[in-house]
């Protein structure tokens, strides 16, 4: 895959009143599956609603394929694949006329939209009107929308596993899986288990600023954990065993598993497994406490431990 | 090309329809009650319909048949002193009914796909226009139907209605555009148009117009609806009988500049709608 950007943005700003909801910021999009991260307030929804040309930027470029979103907005969103937070889905429209709708807007293949009604199960609601559908079919139908543009060069998620059951979380990453080898995904979420499972890239985003933002691999190699979960044949008795070993800086117990805190991990997970062998119990577990994009954010937003317990 | 019929396909087919059956009873509800109706119509409609002089109905190119039965009609639907209220009332429904179907989740998506704003501004502003006509037609004619039986109507007729449909629609879909859907900016909106029509027929308007104008003013003013209809009435009357051209010809003239005022101030009102519009952040 070859770094090549498919958005451009330099010094963007963006001000709503006397909030400063964008504060120059630069970033680049490459090919690929790229996850934005950030609080509640961050700039998240901003920045994606700039590159759609839904808002227009105060100061800043921003180029989409060589397009400025805001004056060539139908050209860019012409080469988009959308989901954004607040958008409705006609409510009045069944599936089967809203697909229709939109093979007839993007030209695209009805039976490619079939086959992905079926693959996010919305097959047997094809004749409902979509307002009768629960909140997580309205959220399997904007999937629908957001990959029917079949010359989509990105795909833009905004909270894409938002009220959807563990089913459809599940089938929706493994999709995103699937495509990421033809589609090229900018995704915002807060599920960031999730992230990590689909993202070649991570942008941190905080306070209107990136503070962040590389190759998942990169980051990888970067982040520190420093807590790690122990699982063991025996924990009961390993329990006692904590006390003897000096590689941990603490242990704690919570819901019964096993949790002990270290700067060299290497040397820790060495020691726990010889202790556990000298008494006849086999470690399967030494992993850390959390996924990698938390204990990003942890780091990196929050700025350590002390702000958001463990 | 596609793109822009299926839009349009698409916006005509959720466009709501319940606020217009019910703007159609109130016009045809206040057509029908009015009680100027048999001391407007009755006395003059029979010179319209089958005078000696031949100017009936049909003959609905005849400009002047328009303008005494755009008259007549309005008169019908509005007694002078309400007139700035009720079209006030009838467009902040309308306003309302435009600004409630462009919420800002309808925006989003319609913006997520591959089409501009100008591209949306144009057909909606067609379907909204088409629909409101559908609905002055219908109601006009119902109202002539329902008093005196008259069957025979041209698509031409809503037309002796254009100054205030104008009004209606562009100022309606220009507060809508503005804002969403705030009451406030409707009203601000047919404030801004009459400050613009003032401006127009003060800049523009001759000395026998201005003082014609003053003439009928005072009394639409203090409310005075029979002096009001006594002046424009013997102006048209005089007319219709052929009589004091020059009275009849300065009515008819004050009456065409009436409503190219109220379309300039309309329209210039829909452009800052629209402008607004074209910059509005759909966040």
């Amino acid at each position: 895959m070859s770094l090549k950007g498919l958005a451009y943005i330099k010094g963007l700003r963006k001000s709503f009143g006397r909030v400063e909801a964008l504060k120059g910021i630069d970033l680049t999009i490459y090919n690929g599956v790229t996850g934005l991260i950030g609080p509640n307030g961050a700039g998240k929804t901003t920045l994606v609603n700039i590159m759609t040309g839904l808002i227009k930027r105060d100061s800043g470029e921003v180029t989409l394929f060589g397009y400025d979103p805001w004056y060539d907005s139908k050209e860019v969103r012409s080469r988009l694949g959308l989901l954004l937070e607040d958008m409705e889905i006609p409510p009045r429209f069944t599936a089967r006329r809203f697909i229709k709708f939109l093979s007839e807007i993007y030209n695209t293949d009805i039976e490619y939209l079939y086959k992905l009604i079926e693959y996010f199960e919305l097959e047997g609601a094809l004749d409902r009107e979509i307002a009768t559908y629960s909140a997580g079919m309205v959220k399997r139908i904007m999937l629908v929308y957001a990959f029917a543009n079949t010359e989509a060069e990105l795909v833009i998620l905004d909270e894409p596993s938002a009220n959807l059951d563990v089913g459809g979380r599940l089938r929706t990453i493994s999709f995103i899986k699937r495509v990421k080898r033809e589609r090229n995904i900018f995704v915002s979420s807060h599920l960031l288990p999730e992230l990590e499972e689909i993202c070649d890239y991570i942008v941190l985003i905080n306070n209107g600023e990136i503070i962040d933002s590389n190759k998942l691999t990169d980051f990888y190699r970067e982040v520190r954990f420093s807590e790690y979960i122990v699982s063991t044949s025996d924990d009961d008795s390993f329990k006692e065993l904590l006390d003897s070993l000096s590689n941990i800086d603490s242990y704690r117990i919570e819901g019964g598993r096993i949790f002990v805190k270290a700067n060299d991990p290497n040397r820790a997970m060495s020691e726990i497994v010889e202790l556990a062998t000298q008494h006849n119990i086999k470690v399967y577990q030494f992993k850390p406490s959390e996924d990698i994009l938390t204990r990003l954010f942890r780091e990196r937003i929050y700025s350590g431990e002390d702000k958001i317990p463990n | 090309m596609g793109r822009i019929k299926s839009l349009t396909k698409y916006e005509f087919l959720r466009h709501p329809t319940y606020p217009y059956i019910v703007l159609a009873i109130v016009i045809v509800a206040l057509g029908y009650i009015n009680p100027l109706l048999y001391d407007v119509l009755e006395i003059d409609f029979p010179v319209v319909l089958d005078g000696d002089n031949s100017r009936s109905i049909l003959d609905t190119l005849n400009l002047y048949t328009f303008v005494y039965l755009g008259k007549t009609l309005y008169r019908v639907l509005t007694t002078e002193i309400f007139r700035p209220w009720l079209l006030l009332v009838i467009s902040a429904i309308y306003a309302l009914t435009i600004a409630r179907d462009m919420k800002r989740e309808h925006l989003r998506f319609i913006f997520s796909l591959p089409i501009d704003r100008w591209e949306y501004i144009t057909v909606k502003i067609l379907i909204s226009t088409l629909f409101i006509w559908i609905v002055y037609y219908i109601s006009t004619a119902f109202i002539l139907y329902l008093r005196f039986g008259y069957t025979s109507f041209t698509l031409l007729l809503p037309l002796s209605l254009a100054r205030y449909f104008i009004v209606v629609s562009a100022v309606s879909i220009a507060t809508a555009l503005i804002t969403g859907s705030d009451i406030a900016t409707v009203i601000s909106g047919f404030i801004g148009f009459i400050a613009l029509e003032a401006v127009f027929v003060t800049v523009f308007a001759g000395n026998e117009l201005y003082n014609l104008s003053i003439q009928i003013e005072p009394y639409r003013v203090l409310g005075l609806v029979d002096e009001v209809l006594a002046i424009e009435d013997e102006l048209i009357r005089n007319f219709l009988l052929g009589m004091e051209p020059d009275i009849v010809s300065t009515a008819i003239t004050v009456n065409n500049l009436h409503i190219i005022y109220s379309i300039l101030s309309s329209l210039t009102i829909l452009a800052i709608g629209i402008y607004i519009f074209m910059r509005r952040d759909i966040d």
